[in-house]
């Protein structure tokens, strides 16, 4: 490659620390042909370059124990109701910018699950379907680093 | 004293931001290199707490650059503070690369240090941007500059960097919050010299703090750096401007509040860090520009420009990429984390026939992501193809018809990009059909490449409408130990129903995947013969994870079910065994002339003549004959 002659003398007021991020965008968006809410993010390094799948699956955002691992072999005999299987590529749908998303076409199953162990009275309802869906994106998604971060 | 080490900008730019870029050059740019404005943002610096070891981390000192940028409104988040600055795209890479950046720079800190006489604090924060945008491979080349001027002798700390509550107290910063958090300056002044401490912008400087003992004067800045004994680059300028406009602040000692809260934390833990930084005013002072460091290292550390590759996102092939192969991942991980997808991927298939079945196996190989698939067909389009033939359409019939075979490869490309695919368009000769001698050579050279597209792929599928045409076919398989998949629909295919070629060529493909999938490959055994207590062979227990390996299927279209049959390997057949695979592999292709030529040739070879004259019922076990009930498949 090219040789980048010096443009600046060495700076001694500078440190050498380099952190390297990447950065989450998290959405919670309303799915109107599944009447459900869906979990939208996307994620991407410094640059502004998407990352890869492999990546993302490894990022700190999913739980390693929500993920199939190719190395691991177990997996596919575990519950189904991972929704994380339902992983997809889809455009914001009001922001149109590329995002990931977890699909929700399983997720009323899923909470109707939750809710049925659940006892509430008719008032709470709402409140407390938002809180089942909720705890099934939180057995997938880390959602502790949004909170953490502001 | 040390000397303070302040921690540089780190640029963050969002994808949005190069949608926007290339948006403005196509539209206004064009070819022009001017200086756009753009504004970018920071924050104070943040940390976060390691789930595993419990430690805090300190994130980058980042200045974001978001979609918006060329907006003259750009939305600021709560808690930032906007960066102005300028951007130069440059139209070639050549050009990029040769632009004289220290001119560039230069007169850019000339501007700086000219606001900074001029008493504004306004420009602390400017940088520079040079871009290269390849806007047909989506790959941005990009290079922040972040001028800072050089102090000589270099600022230092007296003491240590300490929690500013520790020196200032937490009532001070709770008043300090409450007076800036509405509207955020990068900079500004703090009095704690009465009851209530008081802000103000440092434009005001010498008002605010006349009269006010030194102890109580402090300045601040938002401080993007979340490091607790370095604080962010904003201070560089800042005390420049100081050094420069308020020498005798300098001499004193500047006591600096690195502000770092946006909130008034819960636990009584303050981010904030407290200093005093000692220089010497006097050569500040001078008024002479001092010189300014600030270009940005690129990740390896060097200087050197960075690049942002967004064709996953932007380019379209790149997109049909992706979305395929997530299409198979998640089959994989709804389904069979063991399913070994690259094998598939891999496995380079011959299709001999592009005709009904082999547009049928076509597609669905390349829906298990099979990325070479290589047909052979020797006739062109004709009016009744197209509404069988899923590869064709109306317009490949016109003016004697496209040729199948690369006609096929081409609309394949057309449902993916992504897909290696190619047309040969060669007739496969058959035994019993004599060559007319102007057409030996072409022969020898269609035989040739047939015997070279076998060693160039790893899987065949006999896809013909004549039997006979199998023949050589199987010959080359079983000599080359390809994997070779045999499914025709014999003689009158076209009058069959639709619904069998697709039946028949999914059963196929999917017949190889299994195959693919089991340990032994083509060498799997076939299910067990079915037993009166075992009327079905279990799926689980054939060693591939997707079911059972049949080495052969029969299909019963009107009773709707397929069974799986097994036929060992006849020792005089005509198309696999020893003696014809012999005769081969000794002399080639003349062999296969006289195949072609003399009908009787084979059956001497195989001594299949002498069994024909033993009975005839033998034979019609091995060989397989269309039933009039049933649809063969």
């Amino acid at each position: 490659d090219e040789e980048i002659h010096l443009l600046e003398a060495a700076d001694d007021a500078c440190t050498s620390v380099i952190v390297d991020s990447i950065t989450c965008q998290q959405y919670i968006c309303y799915s109107s042909t599944f009447q459900v809410p869906a979990f939208y993010f996307s994620l991407h390094g410094s640059s502004g370059a998407p990352l890869s799948l492999e990546i993302i699956a490894a990022s700190p955002l999913f739980y390693a124990s929500a993920l199939p691992d190719s190395r691991r072999t177990t997996f596919a005999l575990e519950t189904s109701d991972s929704a994380f299987a339902m992983l997809s590529q889809g455009d914001h749908p009001t922001l149109n910018t590329p995002c990931w998303y977890l699909h929700p076409c399983h997720t009323a199953e899923v909470v109707d699950e939750i809710m049925r162990e659940v006892a509430c009275e008719e008032d709470g309802h709402g409140l407390r379907w938002l809180e089942a869906w909720f705890m099934m994106l939180g057995n997938v998604v880390d959602l502790r680093w949004g909170h953490e971060c502001t | 004293m040390t000397i303070i080490q302040f921690q540089p900008f780190a640029s963050l730019v969002e994808p949005a931001f190069w949608h926007a870029l290339t948006n403005l050059k196509i539209d206004v740019l064009k070819l022009a290199d001017d200086h756009v404005p753009l504004t970018a943002t920071y924050t104070s610096g943040r940390t976060i707490v390691d789930r595993e070891t419990g430690k805090e981390i300190a994130l980058g000192c980042n200045l974001t650059l978001a979609g918006d940028a060329f907006s003259e409104t750009p939305h600021i988040p709560p808690y930032a503070v906007p960066a102005h600055g300028i951007v130069k795209n440059y139209n070639t890479i050549e050009e990029f690369k040769a632009a004289d950046k220290t001119a560039l720079f230069n007169e850019f800190s000339d501007e700086l240090w000219k606001s900074i006489q001029d008493g504004s604090t306004d420009k602390l924060t400017r940088f520079l941007l040079i871009t290269f945008a390849d806007l047909k491979k989506y790959k941005y080349f990009y290079w922040f500059a972040f001028p800072a001027f050089v102090a000589k002798p270099a600022w230092e700390i007296d003491g240590e960097w300490q929690s500013a509550s520790q020196v200032l107290g937490d009532k001070t910063l709770v008043s300090v919050r409450t007076s800036i958090h509405s509207n955020l300056p990068p900079f500004f002044l703090v009095r704690t010299d009465g009851s209530e401490p008081k802000v103000a912008p440092v434009a005001d400087f010498v008002k605010f703090f006349d009269g006010v003992p030194a102890e109580h004067r402090t300045i601040a800045f938002v401080d993007p750096s979340a490091q607790p004994s370095n604080p962010g680059w904003p201070l560089r300028n800042l005390l420049a401007f100081l050094a420069h406009r308020h020498p005798s602040l300098v001499a004193d000692g500047v006591r600096v509040l690195c502000w770092r809260d946006d909130k008034v934390p819960h636990d009584g833990h303050w981010k904030s860090r407290f200093g005093v930084v000692k220089g010497v005013a006097n050569v500040q002072g001078t008024g002479e520009k001092p010189s300014a460091v600030g270009w940005e290292k690129n990740v390896q550390g060097k200087l050197g420009p960075r690049l942002a590759d967004l064709a996953p996102m932007m380019d379209p092939v790149r997109l049909a990429d992706q979305a395929v192969d997530l299409n198979l991942k998640l089959m994989r991980w709804r389904i069979l984390p063991e399913l070994d997808l690259d094998k598939v991927a891999n496995t380079r298939c011959l299709l001999l026939g592009a005709g009904t079945l082999g547009c049928y196996v076509a597609r669905t190989l390349m829906a298990w992501g099979v990325r070479t698939i290589t047909f052979v067909d020797s006739a062109r389009v004709s009016f009744s193809n197209p509404v069988r033939q899923p590869l064709f359409q109306f317009e490949d019939c016109l003016n004697g018809g496209k040729p199948k075979a690369a006609c096929a490869a081409e609309n394949l490309k057309k449902i993916f990009p992504g897909v290696n695919a190619t047309g040969h368009s060669l007739n496969i000769p058959m035994p019993g059909h004599p060559i007319p001698p102007a057409l030996v050579e072409q022969t020898r050279k269609d035989v040739a490449t047939l015997e070279k597209l076998f060693d160039e792929h790893d899987a065949v599928f006999l896809l013909m409408d004549s039997r006979e045409s199998r023949w050589l076919p199987t010959v080359l398989g079983a000599a080359k130990g390809k994997s070779l998949t045999d499914r025709t629909l014999d003689q009158m295919c076209t009058v069959t129903r639709p619904g069998l070629a697709s039946l028949a060529s999914s059963t196929a493909v999917e017949l190889l995947a299994s195959v693919l999938q089991h340990p032994l490959g083509v060498n799997a055994p076939p299910p067990p013969l079915p037993t009166k207590d075992a009327p079905h062979a279990d799926p689980h227990a054939s060693g591939s994870v997707l079911g059972l390996v049949p080495h052969q299927l029969r299909g019963y279209l009107a009773e709707f079910r397929t069974v799986p049959i097994r036929g060992a390997a006849y020792a005089r057949c005509t198309g696999c065994s020893d003696a014809v695979l012999a005769a081969y592999e000794a002399q080639g292709f003349d062999v296969l002339l006289r195949a072609f030529n003399e009908p009787k040739f084979l059956e001497t070879l195989t001594g299949l003549d002498q069994l024909y004259s033993e009975g005839e019922a033998a034979l019609e076990s091995v060989d397989w004959e269309v039933e009039d009930e049933e649809d063969d498949m």
